[in-house]
């Protein structure tokens, strides 16, 4: 069982990138479970057609401790079994607690069955906290792919998501397995991500062209994949779940100084 | 070599500059022990919690006063009636203890629903206690719960009800210090001034830093009624919540603990122009000393010269009686701050003992200097003191009874030396004239008891 961490900046497309490329996996044939690690809990929206299901921890709070699997995991297209995480109101309680609660629930109730290929975690946003770091912790994922685009603050974010992996690489033996380009058409942006990656001592592992499908797509809550399968972005998507499925590469990032970051982006012309 | 490396501290060197034995010649400009800063890894500290500073030692002493502690609830137990410290008001304030109860899922999605809950819930519970005092705890400090908000809602909701919060996590200073400070200053700032109080004598005080340990209140309240002074409120012995409202209307603040109280009396001065006279309260000469400052403040001088000849004609052949028994001991004093200066030389003037160690958990500089000013050459002094060194001081100095709490006094025990509660006395009230001899004569029990002398003998060895 591969268990693969999804991080970058809040609004990039983790959850769309995420979902378009495990229903990628689900088509080669692999089990997969797709937990969100997101208190607005619209990781899996994609694959179940709507914002489908109770989350661990609405069940937990409403229910108690004594809950059954069933009432916390849906499958969805292509067999893709989907859990959220879910949390607290905004601006109240610990979303990161929440995270940590809510994986450990999932181990108590047997969600990690053999028969799965696949764990992945779609991580919100940034490495914030220590609760935020969870999936990445011993015994949880141990491959991550940052999604970022050409944009400055999107590398900024992988950028210190890089120092966050950095810290449990040798404790929890997580490595970095790519840099995945959610392209924004920012000048120039293959080339940068590609920088960046190097510098970083990883590898753009795909770079995802921007295409409307994918907001046609959203809009009736479905993948690329199921919604137009013939696309050209349902294979981008395919492209990069044969990629990741088939990836060697899995490093210790090297986090720059900031310095350095901004000498990159200089150079590719976006702070000029 | 005044400063001193204990054995037990040869794995942890910087313990040194917390260990000070005092040298003939010297004084505070020289030397001092490091004190009121972090507790350095590997010594297993004996001081409590920012928050348990609040709770335990100021807020939890009030006997009118609903407790809700915001936290797992293990923060409410561990704070409970470990001190003991009665009230005239049927115990209420020892009597019961309030806890949220925090659980997992209050943690992750905000416990302000529950606390508000428990505090609506307190107050159908006791219908006729309509004050309350909240703290936030480690857990619940972290997640921001917002606990004014909740008290508003709650005061707006019942509407006879006043609430005080006492933001002050666990971690919010070195140790229990930290929660005094933040009391004092939120307690002058938000609640003294909101309560007008009935005077009925020109001769006001407000006594500060006594909690009624074992009925210390009792006593320096018979003093003050014996001598015409209103007492206008009791920080916090014995005390109610609305009379700590009303302290801006003292004339006089007399000021026994500086360390848990001293902020409030110097606030008070500031924004009330409310003289602070430090007393002593304990031992029999400093309590003389200490009536006779009210006295001259008052210029009620024949009144309380009455009070200390007919105090001292009963009492003083009471302790008289066990000067010789206790003439020459030597007593350790290990408790959390101020008490060591406020016992070392009363024991030595009024009972002729030698107080050879003192260590102190939360005393600051000023403690220190007061204490070395006050202590004997030769006596080790000791800043955040662990139990390793505690036994290690036993065998330097060989003490005849340590006053300390029931933790490390349960393990002296072992070695065959009686303890006595310094925290919470064995048989109190310890202040005032009686308060000496209470004490003289615990020391006296523990000191001269066979339990001791017999514990001694290995029956092993037959002769039983």
């Amino acid at each position: 069982m591969r268990q693969v961490a999804i991080y970058g900046k809040g609004g990039i497309g983790k959850s769309t990138t995420t979902q378009n490329l495990t229903s990628g996996l689900a088509e080669l044939g692999k089990q997969v479970m797709v937990v969100g690690c997101d208190p607005k809990a619209d990781s899996t929206r994609l694959i179940l057609g709507g914002l489908a299901q109770k989350s661990v921890l609405a069940t937990l709070r409403d229910e108690g401790e004594d809950i059954e699997l069933d009432s916390i995991l849906r499958e969805g297209f292509g067999g893709i079994r989907c859990v959220e995480s879910g949390g607290p109101e905004p601006g109240v309680g610990c979303a990161g607690r929440g995270i940590i609660t809510s994986i450990e629930m999932l181990e108590k109730l047997g969600a990690y069955t053999e028969d799965l290929d696949y764990v992945f975690y779609d991580v919100l946003g940034d490495v914030v906290c220590g609760g935020f770091a969870m999936p990445i912790r011993e015994g949880k994922a141990r491959e991550i792919y940052i999604v970022c685009s050409g944009e400055m603050m999107a590398l900024y974010a992988a950028n210190n998501i890089c120092k966050g992996i950095k810290k449990y690489a040798n404790s929890g033996g997580v490595r970095l397995g790519g840099l995945i380009c959610n392209s924004r058409n920012v000048d120039g942006e293959a080339d940068l991500v590609q920088a960046v990656a190097e510098e970083i001592g990883t590898q753009l592992i795909h770079f995802v062209p921007r295409d409307n499908v994918v907001q046609r797509a959203e809009i009736n809550k479905q993948t690329v994949i199921q919604y137009e399968p013939g696309a050209g972005q349902a294979d981008e998507y395919r492209t990069l779940a044969n990629k990741i499925d088939g990836n060697d590469m899995f490093i210790i990032p090297k986090p720059m100084a900031q310095d350095k970051l901004e000498a990159l982006l200089m150079e590719h012309g976006l702070m000029s | 070599m005044p400063m001193a490396l204990l054995e037990a501290d040869v794995k942890i060197p910087e313990r040194k500059k917390h260990v000070y034995i005092k040298q003939p010649g010297e004084d505070t400009k020289q030397y001092l022990p490091a004190s009121n800063i972090t507790t350095i890894p590997g010594s297993l500290s004996e001081r409590g919690c920012s928050y348990c500073g609040a709770k335990l030692v100021i807020g939890g002493v009030l006997k009118d006063t609903i407790q809700i502690i915001h936290g797992p609830v293990g923060c409410s137990y561990n704070t409970w009636h470990t001190k003991r410290y009665p009230s005239d008001a049927d115990n209420f304030q020892i009597k019961y203890a309030w806890s949220t109860d925090m659980k997992e899922s209050n943690v992750v999605f905000g416990g302000e629903a529950r606390l508000k809950k428990s505090m609506l819930e307190a107050f159908a519970a006791f219908p006729d206690k309509r004050r309350m005092m909240v703290y936030t705890t480690c857990a619940t400090a972290l997640i921001g719960d917002d606990i004014k908000a909740v008290a508003k809602e709650v005061q707006d909701e019942l509407g006879d009800v006043d609430i005080f919060c006492v933001e002050c996590p666990g971690f919010a200073g070195v140790s229990q210090s930290k929660g005094h400070h933040v009391f004092n200053i939120d307690w002058v700032n938000q609640k003294v001034g909101t309560v007008e109080p009935d005077i009925t004598s020109d001769f006001t005080i407000n006594i500060i830093g006594d909690y009624n340990i074992q009925g210390d209140a009792y006593v320096l309240q018979r003093y003050m009624d014996e001598i015409g002074v209103q007492v206008i409120a009791h920080f916090t012995g014995n005390g109610t919540y609305d009379a700590c409202r009303s302290m801006h209307r003292a004339k006089l603040s007399i000021t026994n603990c500086a360390r848990s109280a001293g902020y409030i009396a110097n606030e008070l001065q500031k924004q009330y122009g409310i003289p602070r006279m430090d007393v002593d309260t304990w031992g029999f000469d400093y309590v003389k000393e200490s009536l006779r400052k009210i006295g001259a403040f008052f210029n009620i001088e024949d009144r309380v010269e009455a009070l200390i000849e007919r105090e001292v004609a009963v009492h003083g052949p009471r302790l008289d009686g066990f000067k010789a028994g206790l003439a020459g001991k030597k007593v350790a004093i290990w408790t959390g701050g101020p008490r060591l200066w406020h016992w070392t030389k009363a024991l030595e003037d009024d009972l002729g003992m030698e107080v050879v160690a003192m260590a102190s958990k939360f005393g600051h500089q000023e403690d220190f200097e007061k204490v070395i000013a006050r202590g004997r050459v030769g006596t080790v002094y000791i800043d955040d003191g662990n139990e390793l060194e505690f036994f290690e001081v036993i065998d330097m100095v060989k003490p005849d009874v340590i006053f300390t709490g029931p933790r490390v006094g349960e393990l002296v025990k072992k070695v065959h030396i009686p303890y006595i509660n310094g925290h919470a006395y064995h048989n109190g009230p310890y202040m005032g004239f009686e308060g000496a001899v209470n004490m003289a004569r615990d020391m006296s029990n523990a000191i001269h008891s066979n339990l001791f002398k017999l514990a001694k003998r290995d029956i092993s060895k037959g002769g039983f």
